[in-house]
């Protein structure tokens, strides 16, 4: 009897250890992570949307105790990588950045990435799109601009970072909010895009405070609005869309994700290192320069932010006329 | 004055035992990752720059530059060695470099092209020094019709490329072309030839291309040989160091295509999209068309290596221009200086040199140390990379197979390239054995993108008006100059009688056709 209940007493913890762990989705164990983790960049090495994550990696591995490496999987806009990201094991050693343009190949790109393969971590920065024309263009405020164009149907060109990208998207929701039309000139990303306004060639882009900010700085670009709720801190002279009668409040996000199926306990310990990360002063002066705009989101409002804003995404996508049609 | 003081800022900065370190180490690696096929200068900074989120931003620019340099220097030594290019920007240099390794001379072809590096470098510092601010303000006045006008210059330079047939030359730029449209194009984002993969939908990668159909087809080539008992490498007996080195002859030969080298080189090295590859090719075509020799240009012509590597350096330099002092990366390279530059919490532009003094001109001033101490390096080095010659093909060949394979796996850890390095491969050996001469194919490869794009932005731009081709003083100029380029090569064509000759069989042909009845 006595042995017998011992038997009783092994028999009931196995059966607790695999019944809570199956329940949690996975052993979490203590001691994660055990081994480097690597960081799924969808962008070559040098943008924004590659520096922003890069920045917090020295304090990210001094939370987590282990290296976070970056691992830099460019290739069409970004889809390449999300799917690689998506595919890997979902044991919280390899993760990955989210942005607004991913969310925009979920229904652009003719083979997407889902978000439904995917769970949030947390999201980090936010860079608002602007209204940012050649220094000697003749508008010097929004409503002169809206009325330049209007009178100039077609004239005023704005120059994007390809057909269905994020300063594309940004540029057409600008035109749909004003009722102007302006002939939008694709550029092989963002840097081409900006240079070919600051050399006068074409006359006005909506691409993100923080990359037209140092042309803006060497007096070769204005911004005449930022499609935000609140004034930019860099430029506090420099009026809200809202402000002028637009309601254009969009940008740039980057976020992490992990693939799907990856324990809450390891997204939460990630998420808190991320959060440590965004407050290292270092972190804080860079970004500071760079005019990203800190918009933490923890793992869970994160989810929640994300279902409406995809949807939105879609929409806009839809009455563009560049929603990619269906795999068969 | 300030330029001076400036300076006198830049050595104060770039002499302390730390910066001079990270100089040291940038150099050192750059060469060494420039040597080894397969990582050029934008994968080699990739892979380092890490490295550089310790140190201080002026460390960290330094050290970059020194790889982006350094690299470049290196880029040569296995173009020339074993006809295989360690970077893009040296795939021009094979035509000669090899040839000269071949008849014995590669201590002559190293030792020219570390010094046209050294020469053309310093021209571009010193360019960058006195002239940086308006130099920017001119690249800036490269807009979509610019671009397209100068590319197309370029395009026409293909005429003088080749050694050959200019119709077997024209049928490689026209696979070039082919190959550059698979993937999402530019405008309308339409995938071209991706077959619904992922991995096409980006197009093929240039590394891959250009480590296939020259890595990997050279030792397909050599296999072929070894087995039917030839091609082993003539080396001399190794001679005195100094006998390695280019003598008076060959300087006097070389210094007017590293002079003009070094200036064409730094200026599109300024321009946006201007990189190392087009100032080489243009720098070859030019020195092949001034040259009162142009049939020994592919035959080892001393002035077929000079000239280029002079100006892939030179461009190497000039790049830098507006990103300092704009903020405009130019290349892959200066994006990568850009982002370092970001984390550190600089943003470069014309304010750079006023805010943070230390940094602007304590970068120039170690690029004068950075030349330096890579003639210094590399000089040496030329007699341990000839004796690598002796090195047994049994061993050498998959050393140079695993090299590209890296190489090529580092440029975006992608197992797609590594699969398209060995396809290409295998069309590269076909293409050789066929004698087609691969260097057009990589010209039209890069450039082909570049005018679609160019002249389809142009286009939007004007509403569909083709005038703004020549709206521009630029664009007129420059495809004016095309037009000069083309008339003097049909007329040069004509005069050798090849194309009257051949209107004639035409004409031959055409009526003993009619008068069959």
């Amino acid at each position: 009897m006595y042995l017998r209940k011992s038997h009783q007493l092994v028999v009931g913890l196995i059966v607790f250890a695999v019944v809570s762990s199956v329940l949690t989705g996975g052993v979490v164990r203590a001691e994660y992570p055990e081994k480097p983790i690597t960081l799924i960049v969808p962008w070559p090495p040098g943008g924004a949307s590659d520096v922003t994550p890069r920045s917090l990696l020295k304090t990210m591995s001094e939370e987590l105790k282990q290296p976070v490496v970056i691992v830099n999987r460019p290739g069409a806009a970004g889809v390449v990588g999300t799917l690689e990201m998506e595919r890997a094991a979902p044991d919280g050693y390899t993760i990955g950045t989210y942005s607004y343009s991913q969310t925009l190949t979920n229904f652009t790109a003719p083979n997407p990435p889902s978000l439904a393969n995917v769970v949030p971590v947390a999201k980090v920065m936010y860079s608002p799109a602007t209204l940012t024309v050649n220094a000697s263009f003749p508008a010097k405020t929004l409503a002169e601009f809206i009325s330049y164009a209007k009178a100039n149907p077609g004239k005023v060109r704005s120059s994007n970072s390809g057909k269905g990208a994020s300063a594309h998207i940004f540029g057409e929701a600008f035109d749909r909010m004003t009722g102007i039309k302006q002939t939008h000139v694709p550029f092989n990303g963002y840097a081409p895009a900006i240079t070919a306004v600051a050399g006068g060639h074409i006359e006005a882009t909506c691409i993100p405070v923080g990359d037209v900010h140092p042309m803006v700085k060497a007096g070769k670009m204005r911004i005449l609005a930022v499609a935000m709720q609140e004034r930019h801190y860099l430029y506090p002279n420099v009026p809200t869309m809202k402000e002028l009668g637009v309601n254009l409040d969009t940008g740039n996000w980057v976020g992490f994700i992990a693939p799907k199926g990856v324990p809450e306990a390891i997204v939460a310990k990630l998420d808190r290192a991320i959060e440590k990360a965004l407050k290292s002063p270092e972190v804080v002066s860079a970004w500071k320069e760079m005019g990203n705009v800190t918009t933490y989101l923890n793992h869970k409002d994160f989810a929640k932010w994300l279902v409406p804003h995809a949807a939105e995404t879609r929409a806009l996508v839809e009455a563009m006329g560049l929603l990619a049609a269906p795999k068969k | 004055m300030d330029i001076l003081q400036g300076m006198i800022t830049g050595f104060a900065v770039c002499l302390e035992p730390t910066k001079l370190l990270a100089c040291f180490f940038g150099v050192l690696v750059g060469t060494a990752m420039g040597v080894l096929p397969g990582i050029g200068p934008a994968g080699a900074v990739a892979l380092l720059i890490p490295l550089t989120f310790h140190m201080d931003a002026a460390s960290a620019v330094i050290m970059i530059a020194g790889i982006y340099y350094g690299t470049q220097y290196g880029g040569s030594t296995t173009s020339i060695l074993v006809n295989i290019p360690g970077e893009a920007a040296s795939v021009i240099t094979c035509l000669d470099g090899y040839q000269m390794t071949q008849q014995g001379r590669a201590g002559a072809a190293l030792g020219i092209s570390a010094f046209a590096s050294f020469i053309a470098g310093t021209v571009g510092i010193v360019g960058l020094m006195l002239l940086a601010p308006p130099l920017a303000e001119f690249a800036l006045r490269f807009g979509p019709p610019e671009i397209f006008a100068l590319v197309f210059l370029a395009f026409t330079l293909v005429a003088f490329l080749s050694s050959g047939s200019m119709t077997r030359s024209l049928m490689m730029v026209v696979l070039g072309l082919l190959l550059a449209t698979v993937g999402q194009e530019a405008i309308t984002a339409i995938p071209r030839f991706t077959f619904g993969s992922v991995d096409l939908q980006s197009g093929l990668d240039l590394v891959p291309l250009i480590m296939g159909l020259f890595g990997i087809s050279e030792v397909l080539l050599s296999l072929e040989n070894m087995r039917h008992g030839e091609g082993a490498l003539t080396v001399r007996p190794t001679p005195r160091f100094w006998d390695l080195l280019p003598d008076r002859r060959d300087w006097k030969r070389s210094a007017g295509p590293i002079g003009r080298g070094s200036l064409l080189g730094f200026l599109i090295g300024l321009l946006p999209g201007g990189t190392g590859i087009i100032a080489s090719f243009g720098s070859y075509a030019i020195e092949k068309r001034i040259s009162r020799h142009p049939e020994q240009f592919g035959q080892g012509a001393i002035e077929g290596v000079a000239g280029p590597e002079a100006a892939n350096n030179g461009a190497a330099q000039g790049a830098f221009i507006p990103l300092l002092t704009l903020g405009i990366p130019g290349n892959a390279v200066m994006a990568l200086t850009l982002g370092a530059l970001k984390i550190h919490g600089i943003v470069p532009g014309p304010f750079l040199i006023k805010e943070h003094p230390g940094v602007f001109w304590g970068v120039v001033a170690s690029m004068y140390v950075g030349n330096i101490l890579l003639l210094a390096l590399n000089l040496p080095l030329i007699g341990i990379w000839v004796r690598l010659l002796k090195i047994p093909k049994s061993i050498l060949y998959p050393l140079i197979i695993f090299f590209c394979i890296i190489g090529t796996y580092s440029v975006s850890n992608s197992v797609f390239d590594v699969g398209a390095l060995f396809v290409f491969g295998f069309m590269g050996y076909l293409l050789r054995r066929l004698n087609f001469d691969l260097a057009p194919l990589i010209l039209g490869f890069i450039l082909g993108p570049i005018l679609e794009t160019s002249a389809r932005q142009s286009l939007i731009m004007s509403e569909g008006s083709f005038g703004i081709f020549i709206g521009s003083t630029i664009a007129a100029v420059l495809l004016g100059l095309s037009a000069v380029v083309l008339g003097t090569a049909v007329y040069s064509e004509l005069r050798k009688g090849r194309l009257s000759r051949g209107l004639e069989t035409l004409k031959r042909e055409m009526e003993a056709s009619q008068d069959k009845p």
